[in-house]
């Protein structure tokens, strides 16, 4: 599981699974071991939030913990201010930014855009690590259908940001669509581009692209350096799962696939796998007694889909959180949480 | 003899926080409709539930799953094509744009373009642009809460900053169609749990903000209150012998209903009309999908 090389785990998986207060339990779990611990969240649970006292605001927070050994630190991911702060740190000194925040693309980019809070969150990861404050840093992702959603989203965007893009655009500019030399097909593209949306939408693309020159070489150096970072053996993923058959065969396939990229995938966790509150049977053959067999049985009946799922899985431990029969709110919840961690080694 | 008109088409759309049991709900209610019309059931993004779930191929073009009820699973960049070679007419000429590099990048991450696609195609048969939607209701098993309100928004922000162009006159008609009572139908489905509810009464209320119309709030995985209530009963009958350890379960499963109660009552109000659906104890996918249904007639 996370060793002393690890410095960042990142809680991956589909949305509504509990990732981001798994993240926050092994936050508690850092801080008990006495390490220093920032949790990089995207969308706290109010009422957690609340407790804490965390403000969507960015800033890195010390949660007091007392009887930790360690220390608990958290940030609530703020998406359109990471982007505004990266474009203003990554533009020429004295430069004026305020041309591209007023841009209606750029305003939708660094929101609403596909892609941009899983960026952010990694370019917050990123520099959290660089400042070399912390032992271990835990990064809830943002909430996605599937969890290699996640994967795609930085490449997405370094994609759009690439030196070719914006060449496209401010040739176009400067020597209007007829007279460019650039590649015909590129000029048709954009010609149809055009018939495709009007004229209004290619003229907004043409401003944003020529007022990001400044910045894009930063952005796809740091594009690079946060895909090494993540491909690094001080990188451990914990990929999250649901407790159902269809949620755990994509989780199958999902650890498969990053196994291939190269990701140091460590710990599967699956969440809610069994009641803690749930008795044997009492084989008194009362109603209650039938109902209790009739739940028994249907938690049997998903353990036994699991088992034979883990046997599939190698080289991975297996971590089975329980059901309770409340929601976590507190610093309480999650030391209990923490507390009821219950392994499946795997590895050797 | 009176010319029939034909039906209005339906589109339902489905969402709610993850892992509530959206996707079965959203089958469960596909097949309620095929019993007397003619159903699409629409997934969208890369990847298919269905497939996984129900052990079949999901793809693009509608498949038949079953009588009266075909499966798709659109992706912006699919939805987009064809709405493009729609109105570009030659294969070519799309070609051309859709295998630039560049204008292939540019579409991964433009804004907003693929939430206009697709919901451009969920309303393409009501707005009589593209190929023929020949179905009677398309239920779209939409995105998680955020996602899903980012799409309803994108044809507002874009009508909002390009006013001018083709882009911008089918905006305007999918605005138009999402605000239609007539035409479309939200469902929320969330769980009687704290957070999912709480986040399924503020999607309500952003829906109301954003299309002016009221969802439908489904509650899912309701614990059996009589049956609960009747063991309670019978462990105070006289003459039945309980045994400590059975009490304390009736206990916890007693308060588990109230505790799910809170919820209901909580979500009931902005919803009095709030249909419930009862846990289903089974781990089987066909089975699920039936007893979800049954409690939809």
């Amino acid at each position: 599981m996370i060793d002393s090389h690890t410095k960042i785990l990142v809680c991956i998986g589909s949305g509504g699974v509990g990732k981001t207060t798994i993240a926050a339990s092994f936050g508690v779990w850092g801080a008990l071991q006495g390490k220093k611990v920032l949790v990089l969240t995207v969308d706290p649970a109010k009422r957690l939030a609340t407790t804490f006292g965390l403000k969507a605001d960015g800033l890195e927070q010390r949660i007091p913990f007392p009887e930790a050994q360690g220390e608990l630190w958290a940030s609530v991911l703020n998406s359109k201010q990471i982007f505004d702060d990266f474009v203003q740190k990554a533009t020429e000194k004295g430069a004026d930014t305020s041309f591209i925040m007023k841009n209606k693309l750029y305003q939708q980019l660094s929101t609403t855009l596909s892609g941009s809070q899983e960026f952010t969150a990694l370019e917050k990861l990123y520099s959290a690590y660089e400042s070399q404050k912390y032992d271990l840093i835990i990064l809830d992702t943002p909430p996605t259908k599937h969890a290699i959603d996640f994967f795609k989203a930085p490449q997405k965007i370094s994609n759009l940001f690439s030196e070719s893009i914006a060449k496209w655009f401010k040739q176009s500019k400067a020597n209007h669509w007829a007279q460019t030399f650039i590649q015909m097909g590129t000029q048709k593209a954009l010609d149809i581009l055009q018939t495709l949306t009007g004229s209004e939408f290619v003229s907004e693309l043409r401003d944003f692209f020529s007022s990001i020159e400044t910045w894009q070489a930063r952005l796809e150096s740091r594009a690079k350096k946060i895909n090494d970072l993540l491909l690094s053996k001080e990188t451990a993923f914990n990929l999250i799962t649901a407790f159902d058959s269809a949620k755990i065969e994509e989780a199958k396939v999902f650890a498969d696939l990053m196994r291939k990229s190269g990701y140091q995938l460590k710990i599967l966790t699956i969440n809610r796998s069994f009641p803690n509150w749930l008795p044997k049977p009492f084989n008194t053959n009362t109603g209650i007694d039938q109902f209790c067999i009739k739940l028994n049985l249907y938690y049997e009946g998903r353990l036994n889909s699991f088992n034979l799922m883990t046997r599939a899985i190698k080289e991975l431990d297996i971590l089975m959180l329980p059901e309770y029969d409340h929601d976590i709110a507190d610093l309480e919840g999650l030391k209990q949480l923490v507390n009821d961690y219950k392994w499946v080694k795997n590895t050797k | 003899m009176k010319h029939e008109e034909k039906q209005q088409q339906k589109i339902i759309f489905v969402t709610g926080k993850g892992g509530v049991g959206k996707s079965i709900f959203a089958l469960a209610l596909a097949q309620k409709y095929s019993q007397g019309q003619k159903v699409l059931l629409v997934e969208l993004g890369l990847h298919s539930f269905y497939s996984d779930f129900l052990g079949v191929s999901v793809e693009y073009q509608p498949t038949p799953l079953s009588k009266n009820l075909d499966i798709a699973l659109w992706s912006g960049a699919e939805c987009l094509k064809e709405y493009a070679l729609h109105l570009l007419k030659a294969e070519s000429l799309y070609k051309l744009f859709f295998e630039n590099r560049i204008s292939r990048a540019l579409i991964d991450v433009a804004p907003a373009l693929s939430e206009l696609a697709i919901l451009g195609k969920a309303t393409s048969g009501i707005r009589q642009v593209g190929p023929e939607l020949s179905y009677d209701v398309i239920i779209v098993d939409a995105y998680a809460t955020g996602h899903f309100m980012a799409l309803l928004r994108a044809p507002r922000g874009m009508n909002e900053s390009i006013q001018f162009g083709p882009m911008a006159e089918q905006t305007r008609t999918i605005l138009k169609t999402i605000r239609d009572p007539q035409i479309c139908e939200y469902a929320i489905v969330t769980l009687p749990e704290e957070l999912p509810a709480v986040e399924a009464e503020e999607l309500h209320q952003a829906l109301v903000s954003e299309v002016g119309l009221n969802a439908r709030i489904y509650c899912n995985k309701v614990w059996p209150q009589a049956e609960i209530l009747k063991l309670k009963k019978e462990s105070g009958t006289a003459g039945v012998r309980v045994s400590d350890a059975e009490m304390n379960f009736v206990q916890e499963l007693e308060s588990l209903v109230e505790r799910q109660q809170v919820w209901i009552q909580y979500l009931k109000q902005r919803d009095s009309n709030m249909k419930l659906i009862p846990m289903v104890f089974s781990s089987e996918p066909r089975q699920i999908v039936t007893e979800v249904g049954k409690s939809l007639l």
